[in-house]
């Protein structure tokens, strides 16, 4: 049995059943639209981010949100086996967004284990991280403790995968660029030589392009320098 | 290893005369497939992905599905091994 969206006519009037439907929640403030290329429907303004747009029909649509220069947009298909459709849309999934870091891939660290060597880096050894979050910034520092190493770079990351599937971008912004060099990584296991995707940090806007990865995989800095402090503002996954 | 950039940063293995050399690590015991399957837009350039977004060197970064050019790399040395195995077969050495 297919699924129907049922709608109160108020005042006793009952209710009207509609077959075809695609419900959307998106960020306040945005505007929604669907078109199918020969009809268009926009939702209300001041929706408050969700509306269902209940005279599609089966075609294909496209979805699009945007907000100042966000834009997103998917694709949906209606067809008599498939009257319904519902999206959650949003332009970015936020690892540092507005002072908060978020909790979703466990916590930040060097790594699940600590410390890891890298097979070309020396040893990371004898080295922390320092994080704390001040006046809205993510500031991540090595810090040395105690040993004797002549290697001083560190792989600081979320513990758990991020899910990479619907992600087109990393963007990461800081306050202040590091000196030496230092990286956006992707990996897919921590460890390996340069990890699977990288952009040099080397201003305070920095962006990755991963829209050729699907899955899971680890997020990451990495800094070179005992006593290295990276500065973040701004770090997120944009759809 | 010296690698080469078409006009989109794309790597390939062998220069066709108009593309540019660049000498990096991160391919280093990466299969022809594998290679060939990223972009490196190098230090100082940009690439404009084709949604407008700008992408500025140095990034490395695979425009092909990772999913196929990690399956690619796995029977590259899957072969590698094997060639290796037979190899010293010929030479009397039991592995």
């Amino acid at each position: 049995m297919g699924e129907c969206f049922l709608y109160g006519n108020g005042g006793g009037g009952g209710l009207n059943i509609k077959e075809y439907a695609i419900s959307v929640t998106f960020p306040v403030g945005s505007e929604c639209t669907v078109t199918d290329g020969v009809k268009t429907f926009k939702a209300k303004t001041g929706s408050g981010g969700a509306w269902i747009f209940d005279k599609v029909y089966a075609a294909t649509w496209t979805v699009t949100i945007t907000k100042g220069s966000d834009t997103l947009s998917k694709a949906v298909t209606l067809s008599a086996d498939h009257k319904t459709e519902h999206l959650d849309l949003a332009y970015a999934v936020p690892l540092f967004v507005d002072g908060v870091l978020t909790d979703a891939y466990g916590a930040f660290g060097m790594n699940a284990t600590g410390y890891k060597p890298m097979s070309n880096a020396g040893d990371f050894n004898g080295y922390n991280l320092v994080q704390t979050i001040t006046d809205n910034e993510l500031q991540l520092k090595l810090s040395r403790s105690g040993t004797t190493k002549n290697q001083s770079a560190g792989i600081m990351n979320f513990h758990k995968p991020c899910d990479l599937t619907e992600i087109k971008t990393i963007s990461l912004d800081i306050a202040e660029i590091p000196d030496g060099n230092n990286y956006v990584r992707i990996y897919q296991t921590i460890g390996n030589k340069s990890g699977d995707a990288i952009a040099k940090i080397e201003a305070l806007h920095t962006e990755l392009d991963v829209s050729g990865f699907t899955g899971g995989y680890f997020v990451v800095l990495t800094a070179q320098g005992s006593g290295k402090t990276i500065r973040v503002t701004d770090w997120r996954m944009v759809m | 290893m010296i690698i080469y950039l078409d006009s989109d940063y794309k790597c390939h293995v062998t220069n066709d005369g108009t593309m540019l050399p660049v000498d990096t690590d991160f391919f280093d015991g990466k299969c022809q497939k594998f290679i060939e399957g990223y972009r490196f837009v190098p230090d100082g350039a940009v690439w404009v992905r084709d949604d407008g977004v700008e992408f500025h060197g140095e990034m490395i970064a695979p425009w092909k599905d990772f999913t196929e050019l990690e399956q690619a790399q796995a029977a590259w040395e899957h072969e590698q091994f094997a060639e290796m195995q037979t190899a010293l077969g010929i030479l009397g050495v039991s592995v």
